[in-house]
């Protein structure tokens, strides 16, 4: 029952993108279109999945293990290179059209704040293994509906007529925040 | 290749030795903070109780469940013991201490140590009127939270923040449930 | 004499470019985790500025040492091990010295890790230019940074807590508009130690 409850509240209630504010370059950046958008979705909620459990194992059994605190930035860091480093790799072989969509973006899940905020999480929190691996599917589940409802209502902004100031990133970052609004509305939901 | 391995290797040996060098150097100041911010909150449950809160002395108990800290004046007389809630509230995780007399069946008071309601509503756990409505209540029946009546001390009840309702119950079940589990181990280990 | 007019110039022209021209929050619109996430006071938006600047200068300085050295295919994990590193001694410092802004700011600190401003200021202009450029580049970029972020605390600052710097500035009658300086996740290890606090 507590996993569904971080489940819920990894996507909804402390949406990544709109609650705690990481992940705002693809957020930004890969929201134009829906089907891109569901695409970066997909590859960042794999790989944050995946980021939680080995950075959950390498917190456990190197960091608190050999009492190494000092390596945690720069272990996750590696691994989410690397593991970015696999994934853009292994899109390139199996489906060479999602790999030129996603184009520079692909790379760039590496400065992705959020999946660095998957691991530092899971650390924080001293979440379990499974707790761990539940709130990073979340967390990507969340950040994918969050894209994708960015990508809709940007598809129909570009054919709305905005005016001349708000054009690009301004109309986009209102966008954002009235979104960011209409998630306040999930507080409170899982509290105790 | 040889030389990308080289490359990477070397810089990571690099920085690891630096950092481990920078932590351990920082580490006993990082750590001499913590215990400070510790001792300030554990000090405002037993106040009170002391002249001079200098006097003041804790222990960390050693259990399997919840944080207990054994506080002492400087004679070694024993105040109390404070117990580390942690539990949902509306914002995020609310963490605080709950201090319980020598008895074990009074309660001493609460501090809030982390929480990040909204201000203004919930966020009005940290104001004084609020914390001292637990100062004098019982451990032997569950703390409740009342509206809009006032609050019957001898029916362990405080009155809820206004417009804050999941705050105030995220704290007084924590509390209630925290404090049940951390005095069923205190006495087991005072015997 | 005119030479060093020139220079001087120059100088001027890479320092201020970082701040106006290519400011990299207003301009770029790189590094909006931070901008948007601790600018809830005009003194947490200096200190994450600073941390950032900090790591900014140090790693572009490495960089731009390195970049002969480096091998192209490691270069992006072998610059982000140095930016980690600097991002940790950067939090290591505050923790110790500044534990009330490091509690503020919070797991915002290491996510300088990822900030885009640093890694695009190493790939765009350090590994294509000799130290000292790099180091006034990173700092104009860093006092960029850091100016936007003073300008967007004090915004939510003055309309969200009435005051400036922790100053009031209006009195009794000023409701302020909490949704400006709503908090967001702490880091839940500053006060209990972090053996106990796995229980």
């Amino acid at each position: 029952m507590t996993y569904l409850v971080t489940l819920i509240s990894a996507i909804v209630v402390n949406n990544f993108v709109l609650t705690y504010f990481v992940g705002i370059c693809p957020f930004i950046g890969v929201s134009k279109k829906i089907d891109s958008a569901l695409s970066m979705g997909i590859a960042v909620t794999f790989v944050m999945t995946i980021t939680a459990i080995v950075t959950w194992i390498i917190n456990h059994y190197v960091l608190i293990a050999f009492g190494l605190p000092f390596l945690e930035y720069v272990s996750y860091i590696v691994v989410i290179a690397s593991l970015v480093q696999f994934v853009e790799m292994f899109i390139k072989k199996t489906s060479p059209a999602l790999y030129k969509t996603l184009g520079i973006f692909l790379p760039l899940i590496t400065t992705n704040c959020a999946i660095l905020f998957v691991a530092l999480i899971q650390a924080m929190r001293n979440l379990g293994f499974i707790e761990s691996v539940v709130q990073g599917f979340g967390a990507g589940v969340g950040f994918t509906l969050a894209i994708v409802i960015m990508a809709g209502i940007r598809e129909q902004l570009e054919v709305a007529d905005i005016p001349k100031p708000f054009r690009g990133a301004a109309i986009t970052l209102i966008t954002a925040g009235i979104l960011a609004l209409a998630f306040m509305g999930f507080s409170g939901l899982t509290s105790a | 290749m040889r030389k990308m391995i080289i490359v990477l290797t070397a810089v990571m040996v690099l920085s690891g030795l630096v950092l481990a060098a920078t932590y351990t150097s920082l580490s006993p100041r990082i750590e001499a903070n913590r215990v400070a911010a510790l001792n300030a909150s554990l000090a405002s449950i037993f106040a009170d109780q002391v002249a001079d809160v200098a006097d003041l002395e804790f222990e960390e108990l050693d259990t399997d469940g919840p944080t207990v800290y054994r506080g002492s004046a400087g004679d070694g007389a024993l105040l109390g013991y404070a117990v580390r809630v942690q539990t949902q509230g509306y914002g995020g995780t609310i963490t605080m201490l709950a201090g319980v007399a020598p008895d074990l069946e009074t309660i001493l008071g609460i501090e809030v140590v982390e929480q990040i309601e909204t201000p203004g509503l919930g966020g009005n756990i940290t104001n004084e009127s609020f914390k001292q409505q637990f100062e004098g209540l019982s451990t032997r029946e569950p703390i409740e939270y009342v509206k809009n009546i006032e609050p019957s001390k001898a029916d362990n009840e405080i009155q809820a923040i206004s417009g804050a309702t999941i705050t105030t119950k995220a704290i007084v079940n924590g509390t209630n449930s925290t404090l049940d589990r951390a005095i069923e181990i205190i006495r087991r280990q005072v015997q | 004499m005119a030479d060093t007019a020139t220079a001087n110039r120059s100088i001027t022209t890479e320092f201020m470019k970082g701040i106006v021209r290519d400011n990299p929050v207003f301009v770029q619109v790189l590094g909006m985790c931070p901008t948007l996430a601790v600018t809830t006071s005009v003194a947490n938006g200096i200190g994450m500025g600073l941390a950032t600047t900090f790591v900014l200068l140090f790693s572009t300085v490495i960089a731009s040492m390195l970049k002969n050295i480096v091998p192209n295919q490691v270069r992006i994990p072998v610059y982000a091990v140095v930016i980690a590193t600097f991002v940790t001694i950067a939090d290591l410092v505050l923790k110790a010295f500044f534990p009330p802004l490091s509690a503020s700011l919070g797991p915002y600190v290491p996510l300088i890790v990822v900030n885009c401003i640093i890694m695009g200021r190493v790939e765009a202009f350090a590994t294509r230019n000799s130290p000292g450029p790099s180091i006034i580049d990173a700092l104009g970029m860093g006092a960029g940074f850091t100016v936007s972020l003073m300008v967007l605390g004090a915004v939510r600052e003055i309309l969200g807590n009435g005051a400036l710097l922790g100053i009031q500035l209006f009195g009794e009658g000023f409701t302020p508009m909490l949704v400006m300086i709503l908090p967001r996740e702490r880091s839940s290890r500053s006060v209990f130690s972090w053996q106990s606090s796995t229980r």
